[in-house]
């Protein structure tokens, strides 16, 4: 029995920690204004970070080295520093784009200033960091975010035409008003907030911080498979509130209240509080979640001890860098700049940073040095094949999109 | 002498360049410590290029099904060890003694 | 291509860009102390004839030279190579694993420099978290 609350306990947790500011304000964008044209992207997104997750986290229960160890030995100094300086970038600037997110959800609870917001929500993160143990911050965050199903149930009470959505889904063509160029670029930004680089680094890391075993592979396998899904459907929800309030009134969205709004819409003052708790506590897990991630990467790389099952004395470089990282984060979004601007870029470089980390990880999949006998099946290496090019195209067509649409105007 | 300095230099025999000091094979065939054993330079292994490859890549293989099998395969082709006594001298370059037997770079 | 001779050798055979360099290095405590960055040999002199009877033997590994050396070449002045013997080595797998704790060894000033300067100033540095 306990196993099985363990088990159900981890998936509620992934569903609700698998949407960030990244998907919450891409979806949102794009539901307003694609329909549901681009959910493709987030099934196709979904499962690739399944299946990498999937991988990474059996890499890690079984040979006990995190991916950033593994980088460095793979990549050899040339490329692993290479690797590392593009990797810590897009994941400080996606932790900026989630400290930002906590500052604008609060002000929509508030009514106070995000500017204001800003230095306290760091240091309410870099407190749970330094004090709170994994497990408990997981799951409180994992938890607390599960409220994002409000999206879900608004999307009922909105009673859209559900013909409507399902045809825009299956179509998967332009809306008249948007360009091909601009629905490649948005799927593209989609796929990059489905597939976060650092969810993988986080993964492997935190099973090393959980210490898994071999026993825990299937409790990992469960989180992850059905876990995530469900958080991809949870982002098909803020998609679809999207496409049935916003989409026929033209609205853009460039403001988190815009996201919100279908669910103050559908579901009224409880709905509209209830999806407030659910981005605080989505957007705080995620910063969390990146905030350790520039940590692990940073001190896996040079090979420096790591950890919050360290006491922070035992790892004291690894928590040095989370602090400098915390505190970039509020210099860049003191000069008060837009946290949906950083969003928007973030989701974007993160899908040109997303080969970086999947390549070493699939490689080492299939090391039985690594992973003994556990090494990837045919299947599995054909599918991730397939996800490699995936994500090598879009890599390589990110940038360019950005310039010709500039930035999806 | 770091012998990871060795790494990446030319290797040349009586014959002229043979290629370049891909690795530097050790074997834990010594007097055995309280730990391990004491570890020998067996010998290096040469590669005909003196590959960067892609994102150092040519360490291993990324087409996954049999990975193994592969790398070992391409990391073989063209490569071999010369063994310590075939090494005349280090220098910025590796010379090798007239004579030297080449032997298979498989682990 | 003809099939190469097989060198047959006794003991665990290494080769040290594939399975020493840039791997992590943890001490008797699984703590990790860095990472590989050079491996020390006795009895190769640069430009002698070398003796064909005596292999050279690996004396110590290198750690944590920095990035420089290990992309531009060229090594770390003698004061500021930190040097582990291979003596202290207890097993090479994945990892690089010791035997001793890392305290044994000059490497980890760093670590404890941020530590008593930085983190144990802060509140709660030395305790575990709850």
């Amino acid at each position: 029995m306990k196993k099985y609350l363990a088990v159900a306990l981890g998936i509620l947790t992934a569903i609700g920690g698998f949407v960030d500011i990244g998907d919450l304000v891409t979806n949102a964008v794009v539901g307003s204004r694609f329909g549901m044209s681009l959910a493709w992207v987030v099934v196709v997104g979904v499962g690739g970070i399944c299946l990498f997750a999937q991988m990474s986290g059996r890499v890690a229960a079984i040979s006990g080295r995190a991916t950033f160890e593994i980088i460095r030995e793979r990549l050899g100094p040339r490329a692993g520093t290479a690797n590392l300086v593009a990797s810590v970038m897009i994941t400080v600037m996606t932790l900026t784009a989630e400290v930002g997110g906590i500052a604008l959800a609060l002000q929509l609870a508030s009514g106070v200033q995000p500017l204001l917001w800003i230095p306290v929500a760091a240091f309410a993160v870099w407190l749970v960091i330094w004090r709170v143990k994994f497990s408990i911050m997981e799951n409180v965050a994992g938890i607390l975010g599960l409220t994002l199903v409000v999206f879900g149930v608004a999307l009922f009470l909105l009673g859209p035409n559900w013909g409507d959505l399902r045809s825009q889904a299956l179509q998967q063509t332009s809306h008249p008003r948007e360009t091909p160029l601009t629905y490649w670029y948005y799927a593209i930004a989609l796929f990059g907030a489905a597939m976060t680089p650092y969810e993988v680094f986080f993964f492997s890391s935190g099973g090393v911080e959980e210490k898994w075993t071999e026993k825990d592979l299937v409790t990992s396998r469960a989180n992850v498979m059905v876990g995530f899904p469900l958080g991809g459907v949870l982002s098909l929800f803020i998609a679809g509130c999207a496409a049935t309030v916003l989409l026929p009134r033209g609205v853009d969205v460039d403001a988190l209240s815009q996201t919100v709004l279908p669910v103050a819409i559908g579901a009224g003052k409880l709905g509209l509080a209830i999806v407030i708790l659910g981005v605080v506590a989505a957007t705080f897990g995620a910063a969390l979640e990146t905030g350790l991630s520039a940590g692990y990467a940073l001190a896996q790389f040079n090979g420096w001890s790591w950890g919050k099952f360290r006491r922070p004395a035992e790892a004291a470089r690894f928590h040095l860098t989370i602090i400098v990282c915390l505190i970039i984060a509020v210099l860049v979004l003191l000069t008060g700049i837009d946290p949906i601007l950083v969003t928007e870029y973030s989701v974007v470089f993160s899908a040109v940073a997303l080969p970086l980390t999947y390549l070493p990880i699939l490689v080492v999949a299939n090391d039985p040095q690594y992973v003994g006998e556990h090494v990837n099946g045919r299947l599995l290496n054909a599918v991730s094949s397939v996800y490699l090019v995936i994500i090598l195209v879009a890599a390589v067509a990110a940038i360019p999109l950005m310039i010709l649409t500039k930035a999806g105007a | 002498m770091l012998l990871s300095e060795i790494l990446r230099r030319p290797v040349v025999g009586e014959d002229g360049p043979l290629g370049f000091v891909a690795d530097c094979r050790l074997a834990l065939d010594g007097p055995p410590h309280p730990l391990l054993a004491e570890a020998r330079l067996v010998g290096l292994i040469v590669a005909p290029k003196n590959r960067q490859g892609f994102l150092g890549y040519e360490r291993t293989s990324v087409s996954s099904p049999a990975p193994l099998a592969q790398w070992y395969e391409r990391r073989q082709r063209g490569s071999f060890l010369v063994l310590w006594k075939d090494i005349e001298s280090v220098d910025d370059v590796v010379t090798l003694r007239p004579g030297y037997t080449r032997w298979s770079s498989a682990l | 291509m003809p099939e190469l001779p097989k060198h047959e050798i006794a003991g665990q055979v290494l080769d040290v860009n594939l399975h020493i360099l840039d791997r992590q290095v943890l001490d008797n405590g699984d703590v990790p102390i860095g990472h590989v960055d050079g491996v020390e040999v006795d009895g190769i002199d640069r430009g002698q004839e070398l003796d064909p009877d005596s292999s050279p033997v690996v004396t110590n590994l290198v750690l944590n030279s920095g990035l420089w050396p290990r992309m531009f070449g060229g090594r770390p002045p003698e004061s500021r190579l930190h040097r582990v013997p291979w003596s202290a080595v207890s097993k090479i797998g994945t990892a690089i694993e010791l035997g001793e704790p890392g305290s044994s060894f000059d490497v980890t000033w760093p670590e404890r420099w941020v530590r008593d300067q930085v983190i144990a100033r802060i509140p709660g540095g030395r305790h575990a978290p709850e």
